[in-house]
């Protein structure tokens, strides 16, 4: 089970690689609409954490995932 | 080792065409996504009235300009199509064969699939033609989407062209065809489909990436190591032109150079099955020095299936 740093410092690496901006730095509330994401960026930073936790997230919806806290959420619930 | 392989491809793409930026602000699309994700700027379009079989039949008449063969020596006619004239019955390639004019001692059949079509399509006339020892076939992808697309679809209608292919196989192959792999996950098969409420296509376009994303990289892969092959050693990854953001994703997920895994399909659209040999006509003619080149499709099913043609030494 992933701790809530490791699931944090999972969604930064990822958003940095979906943006392809360096530094990305996030408070756990803030959405990433912000960011400008479209379903694609979305799913993409999902497919992304995924890959960085070793988890599987399987058919849920990417656009249910828009903050740091609704991935620690998600996580912890697998 | 199975000596048939790619002769020679013919491609017929139309000249109508749909501008997708047009057709974005009506769909309130943003150009930016368009650009960015998407990648079409036009999506070509079939004659009205024009089937499945006559666009089969232009892309033969493409092929015999760029090689001369004997017709006779034709053993058998594929048509990969999940849009075949009428309701599919009699078959495209029954069709095709009666406009070709070709004799009668010849196998004619179809292979229902969508953008794995010429994956597919390669391993079973090869397969075909080595069991029966023949001499040569004709393998055709004809899916002209334009007649299943619902034009307000915000999903689909900015995505598919229409376009064939024909492809000479024979056992004078500029490329001969090395081993396959496969895949289907039935389990998302609903992701893209027929809506049987008005025969329109319906795609959860992310439940599609998802399955992309996740399984082809890995298939590739398989693939390069089931031919002894590694990315290094491989000339071209030419992968199925879904959109120019799977295309992206695909060669970052095998962390490939630029122009390994090109994208070009802005000015034609996603031609389903076509997409594969339009890109090996214009990238991969007999005379280039290509010589191994590894080919992905991946979709309706939704499946997926990877192989690699490499240059005849004869």
């Amino acid at each position: 089970m992933s701790t809530k740093e490791e699931i944090r410092e999972a969604v930064i690496n990822g958003l940095e690689k979906v943006t392809s901006k360096e530094d990305v730095t996030l408070n756990d509330d803030d959405q990433f609409d912000d960011y400008g994401l479209d379903s694609l960026d979305r799913m993409s930073l999902m497919i992304e954490v995924e890959k960085l936790l070793e988890a599987d997230f399987d058919q849920l919806d990417p656009g249910q995932l828009t903050s740091i806290n609704a991935y620690i959420e998600t996580v912890e619930r697998l | 080792m199975n000596p048939y392989g790619i002769q020679q491809i013919g491609v017929f793409v139309p000249n109508d065409a749909v501008d997708v930026y047009q057709l974005g602000e009506k769909l309130d699309a943003d150009a930016g996504f368009i650009q960015s994700k998407l990648g079409f700027d036009r999506l070509r379009r079939k004659a009205a009235g024009q089937e499945c079989s006559d666009l089969c039949v232009k892309a033969f008449e493409d092929l015999s300009g760029r090689t001369e063969f004997d017709l006779t020596s034709v053993d058998c006619v594929v048509v990969v199509t999940q849009n075949p004239d009428g309701v599919g019955l009699p078959h495209a390639s029954a069709v095709v064969h009666h406009k070709l004019g070709l004799p009668a001692g010849i196998a004619c059949f179809d292979i229902s699939l969508g953008c794995t079509g010429y994956v597919h399509g390669l391993s079973v006339i090869c397969g075909f033609l080595q069991q029966n020892q023949m001499q040569s076939g004709l393998l055709f992808t004809s899916d002209p989407y334009s007649r299943v697309i619902d034009m307000n679809d915000r999903d689909t209608a900015m995505l598919f062209g229409d376009a064939a292919s024909c492809t000479l196989i024979s056992d004078k192959p500029a490329f001969l065809l090395g081993e396959s792999v496969f895949c289907t996950g039935s389990r998302f098969s609903d992701a893209i489909k027929i809506c049987s409420d008005d025969n329109s296509l319906k795609m959860h376009g992310n439940q599609v990436f998802r399955f992309v994303a996740k399984t082809v990289p890995k298939q590739i892969q398989e693939c390069l190591a089931k031919n002894g092959l590694t990315a290094g050693y491989t000339d071209l990854f030419l992968v199925h032109q879904g959109s120019r953001y799977i295309v992206e994703t695909l060669a970052g997920a095998l962390d490939l150079p630029a122009g390994k895994m090109p994208f070009d399909a802005s000015n034609v659209g996603n031609t389903v099955s076509t997409t594969l040999p339009l890109m090996l006509k214009d990238y991969v003619p007999p005379e280039s020095e290509v010589n191994t080149v590894l080919l992905s499709g991946f979709g309706v099913g939704l499946s997926s299936a990877a192989t690699v043609i490499k240059r005849s030494v004869a």
